[in-house]
């Protein structure tokens, strides 16, 4: 009798369970999933997550659909306070836009969306790079000796503000910072009317507008790179730069010693969190344990899918780094922790330029 | 380049790459002619399905949207007094008029004669300019933006009404509201009241819909008139070949309209927001008899038509040739170019050539196909105009509503639609001119972000005369102001388009400019005290310049004003007979009780959704405000209810309001 009820209570609970998984698997079937992204349609945020939402609804079991929809606005900060602000999540909106790193760190009064508590699905990154107009710099080498160059930024906290002034301030460079663009294209094309000497932009956009506008015909050159560092600091090679250097091994080169200063100490600092983790996803708080599985399962899933890696590369002219929801996590809350006087020395530099 | 012509409509004539045109053109004349979606809408929901496409066909669905959704927008702007879109704002100038003069299908087929002309005129100038068109583009700097642009709000404010006072005061009210929420250039928020919604600034497709349609809508429901004011006559076939005629008429008009904006279109981020203006206000200086703009000129129909298809070419050249887009249409058009693996720049116009130049013919094919099309429906369109309003009020309310909602979703785009309604009702009764203020919102960031970078990187004043194409716009500027103000452009007879009560009123026009122009004063004062607060002069440094400007604009309007009060007052007996007597021009207490019935709306949204809310707002507006049976008024609701539920909900995938009662 006991053995009976043993059995019939095990069977049961492998049907509950089997049932409870049958039912979250197919929680999306014939679904709308509505995906954020804090930018404009036609931006290059907005260009990543449409074509990865695109592979991302074959992967979610039930094959929901997945629409993507766009609330620029507050410099980014947005869409972050949108998911912060979900009060009873239902699981069929996720948040998928570029991290602004410096807001985290600094506590920029504009985001109240605190992501380290927002459950991280996956990331994206996406590596840098700066570039110079010719007729003010006629070689990299003689970037030392110019005086008076203008570099171009978004606004004064954006992380290619932040990276391009700290490279020219550790190189000790005589320049002057306009910053105030409303996008990467923005200065891009300050650049071309010869407003704008010098520029920090993604890579992709060096490799798909830069350099067939203008570094072939010479108009421009291209500098450094800013690396990827992983959790150990070593920095992740980076194929997709070409023989472009990366700014470490570009300030050797011009000045015959490794760089060194507090500015620099700011700047490896900034690498792991700025250049670490771009275009992440998450769900709002409080959302379901088990979707939180599927979701990353079927993230991960995708940066595995050759057709989506072949259209990437076509894309962007390489892949974008993964960055898995543990490593994401951790540079999240490296940022959300940042040691006071990082923070402090940031947010001057920041306000420096206001 | 003539054999890269021909392939590339060889390319476009192809099977199924012409049908994919042809089905891009419908859904364009479908979002353009619905207001608040339009073009940008329409290629993030095609997008998509693009994906998977050849490059051809791709573009071909995608062009074809892109290009003709100027040319639908004209509907609502013509019929309503409603702007479809930022395109068609100048023409609802003399647009509406001639809908209101029973003449909306000689409107529509001027409207419809240029736009295709334009379309295929910019297409093909843009193809035949390409060589020499990028030095043109790179004349203009940061400084040249900015002077643009405050020439565009210079024209709409002293064109667009007869006071140019409040028309100015107007456009600065315009860029003030634009420094709402969070500051681009420092990231600090500025005048958003503790307000969530503000943080991130005002939306302009509620504040466009709510100034221009609420009070069109309540005059109609207030005084159940038709939108045409004479009974329908020979307004069909007739009226439509009448204004292909008037184009013939004025072919020089057309082709110079076509020119600026197919030359302006290309400029970034600009040239369509100002191209329509800039073509009116040419048709205006250059008219010899301006005794009809802004009362129903078809000319002022005809310049800014053909401006604003010519410049979806403009705009898309640069796009293709240098990477650079020209609009955030072009910048969506761009990325499906990334999509597909084509690198924006010289090999556009080398490897790509037939690409390149399929699009530019399926720019200028949409354009005839969309123009005979809507040729074709123009007579059934027209009739609206003779319907008794009833029969229009409800409907478009619900599709006015759900434009606005596209905004952001969340009842934040509501109020501020019915605020910005009771806004344009006031200004309507008031005589203060409103496209001033919707351009100043296209342009404001613009404005603020140039005005920035142009402090940044001139030192001093210098820029102002030492950059010879700044020195022309100042010029530029100057001049229009100056025979504006000598009513040598715009001669003294001429009223705002939708002002048109203030024709009767001295008394209660005067008394509701007064109350405005307390109201804009003690918004500029107060505004110009929070911005002294901001910590950074980069914060402050935009509004506190504007309303350095604005405040003594506002006082001198009210000082008018006040004095043309004090003599209305006294010749009507004294205040209270005054107050009386303004009140009764102004149907207060049926216009109350249509704000009443938005109102209820509103809570009823917040209790019920809009799936509830908004049939129920037509089904008892038709039967205790129409009057009309049980059966049609719960018909309308039950179409009300299909298109919310389908068109918005299903089709767009816009949110809408939960349900505290039915989740």
């Amino acid at each position: 009798m006991m053995r009976s009820v043993i059995v019939v209570l095990l069977f049961g609970t492998m049907l509950l369970t089997a049932c409870g998984d049958t039912t979250e698997k197919e929680f999306y079937a014939g679904k709308t999933v509505f995906v954020y992204v804090g930018r404009p349609p036609g931006s290059g945020a907005d260009l990543v997550v449409r074509s990865f939402v695109r592979f991302w609804q074959e992967h979610i079991p039930g094959r929901p659909t997945m629409v993507v929809k766009n609330v620029p606005g507050g410099a980014g900060s947005r869409v972050w306070n949108l998911a912060w602000d979900k009060k009873h999540p239902d699981d069929l909106e996720i948040f998928f836009s570029p991290v602004s790193a410096t807001a985290i760190i600094v506590r920029a009064q504009g985001l109240r969306a605190d992501l380290s508590m927002m459950p991280l699905i996956g990331a994206l990154t996406s590596p840098n790079m700066t570039f110079a107009r010719t007729e003010r710099l006629p070689s990299a080498e003689d970037l030392p000796n110019v005086a008076g160059l203008k570099f171009g930024g978004q606004g004064p906290a954006h992380r290619f503000s932040v990276l391009g002034r700290l490279t020219l301030d550790i190189l000790g460079i005589d320049y002057v910072s306009i910053t105030g663009f409303s996008g990467a294209s923005d200065v891009f094309n300050a650049v071309r009317r010869k407003e704008i000497d010098i520029q920090t932009a993604p890579l992709n956009f060096y490799r798909f507008t830069v350099e067939p506008n203008v570094v072939k015909n010479g108009e421009v050159i291209p500098l450094w790179y800013n690396p990827i560092i992983d959790a150990t600091g070593e920095i992740v090679p980076l194929p997709a730069a070409g023989d472009i250097p990366s700014f470490i091994d570009y300030y050797e080169s011009v000045k015959g010693e490794a760089p060194a200063g507090e500015l620099f100490e700011l700047y490896k600092w900034l690498l792991p969190s700025v250049n670490g983790i771009v275009y992440a996803a998450f769900l709002p708080r409080e959302s379901s344990p088990a979707i939180e599985q599927i979701l990353r399962d079927s993230f991960a899933q995708v940066t595995q899918d050759e057709e989506y890696l072949a259209e990437e590369k076509r894309m962007f002219g390489f892949n974008l780094p993964v960055v898995s929801s543990e490593q994401g996590a951790k540079i999240l809350d490296d940022m959300a922790n940042a040691p006071d006087a990082t923070r402090v020395l940031l947010d001057q530099y920041i306000q420096q330029v206001r | 380049m003539i054999d890269g012509m021909l392939a590339g409509l060889s390319l476009v004539l192809s099977w199924p790459t012409f049908g994919y045109l042809l089905l891009g053109v419908f859904i364009g004349l479908w979002v353009g002619a619905v207001p608040g979606l339009g073009g940008v809408v329409g290629l993030v929901l095609l997008l998509p399905f693009t994906f998977s496409m050849e490059p051809v066909p791709a573009f071909a669905l995608l062009m074809g949207l892109y290009a003709v959704t100027s040319t639908s927008d004209t509907i609502s702007a013509i019929l309503l007094g409603i702007p479809g879109s930022v395109a068609s704002q100048a023409t609802i100038l003399d647009g509406y008029p001639l809908a209101k003069k029973g003449q909306a299908a000689r409107a529509f087929g001027a409207a419809y004669t240029v736009s295709a002309f334009g379309g295929v005129f910019g297409a093909v100038l843009m193809a035949v300019s390409l060589p020499f068109i990028l030095p043109v583009i790179f004349a203009f700097g940061i400084p040249e933006f900015l002077l643009l642009g405050l020439l565009g709000l210079t024209m709409v404010g002293v064109l667009s009404g007869d006071h140019i006072a409040k028309g100015l005061t107007v456009a600065l009210f315009g860029l003030l509201l634009t420094t709402v929420g969070y500051a681009e250039a420092t990231g600090v928020p500025r005048f958003h009241l503790q307000f969530a919604y503000l943080l991130d600034g005002i939306p302009i497709i509620p504040i466009a819909l709510g100034l221009f349609g609420i009070p069109e809508l309540l005059e109609m429901a207030v005084k159940n008139t038709s939108i045409s004011r004479v009974e329908m006559s020979d307004d069909g076939r007739g009226g439509m070949m009448r204004g292909v005629k008037d184009v013939f008429r004025h072919r020089w008009l057309t082709l110079r309209a076509s020119l600026i904006g197919t030359y302006v279109g290309i400029l970034p981020g600009l040239g369509g927001a100002i191209v329509d203006w800039i073509a009116y206000g040419h048709a205006v200086q250059s008219a010899a008899d301006k005794s009809m703009f802004g009362k129903g000129d078809i000319r002022g129909v005809i310049a800014p038509e053909a401006a604003n298809n010519a410049s979806r070419a403009g705009a898309l050249i640069p796009t293709l040739a240098f990477g650079i887009p020209g609009s955030l249409g072009a910048a969506i058009l761009l990325s499906a170019l990334v999509i597909k693996g084509l690198q924006p720049g010289p090999d556009m116009l080398t490897v790509n050539l037939d690409l390149t130049f399929s699009m530019i013919w399926d720019i200028a094919i949409a354009n005839v196909l969309a123009a005979g099309l809507l040729m074709l429906l123009s007579r059934q369109i027209a009739k609206v105009a003779f319907l008794p309003a009833h029969y229009v009020v409800p409907g478009v309310m619900v599709v006015l509503l759900m434009g606005a909602w596209v905004a952001t979703s969340s009842m934040g785009d509501w109020w501020t639609c019915l605020a910005m309604g009771a806004l344009g009702y006031a200004m309507k009764q008031g005589g203060w001119p409103r496209p001033p203020l919707i351009l100043a919102l296209v342009l404001g960031t613009l404005i603020e972000n140039n005005f920035q970078l142009t402090i940044q990187l001139h030192d001093g004043f210098s820029w102002m005369y030492q950059r010879p194409i700044v020195v022309v716009i100042e010029v530029a500027i100057v001049v229009t102001i100056f025979l504006a103000a000598r009513g040598i452009t715009r001669p003294k007879s001429v009223k705002v388009s939708n002002t048109d009560n203030a024709d009767n009123g001295g008394l209660s026009q005067s008394l509701m400019s007064c109350i405005l122009a307390v109201a804009m004063l003690s918004v500029f004062v107060w505004a110009y005290a929070a911005a002294a607060n901001f910590a950074d002069a980069a914060t402050s440094r935009f509004p506190a310049t504007l309303l350095m400007l604005a405040i003594p604009l506002a006082l001198l309007v009210l000082v008018q004003d006040a004095r043309a009060s004090v003599r209305h007052v006294k010749a009507a007996g004294g205040p209270a007979l005054a107050v009386a007597a303004a009140s009764r021009e102004w149907d207060l207490s049926a216009s109350m009780k249509f704000l009443g019935y938005l109102l209820a709306l509103l809570a009823t949204t917040y209790v019920a959704g809009q799936l509830v809310a908004l049939p129920l707002f037509v089904g008892l507006y038709a039967r205790r405000w129409g009057n009309f049976s049980w059966t049609v008024s719960l018909v309308y609701a039950a179409i009300s209810l299909l298109v919310v539920w389908g068109l918005y909900s299903r089709i767009m995938n816009l949110q809408l309001h939960p349900s505290l009662i039915f989740g």
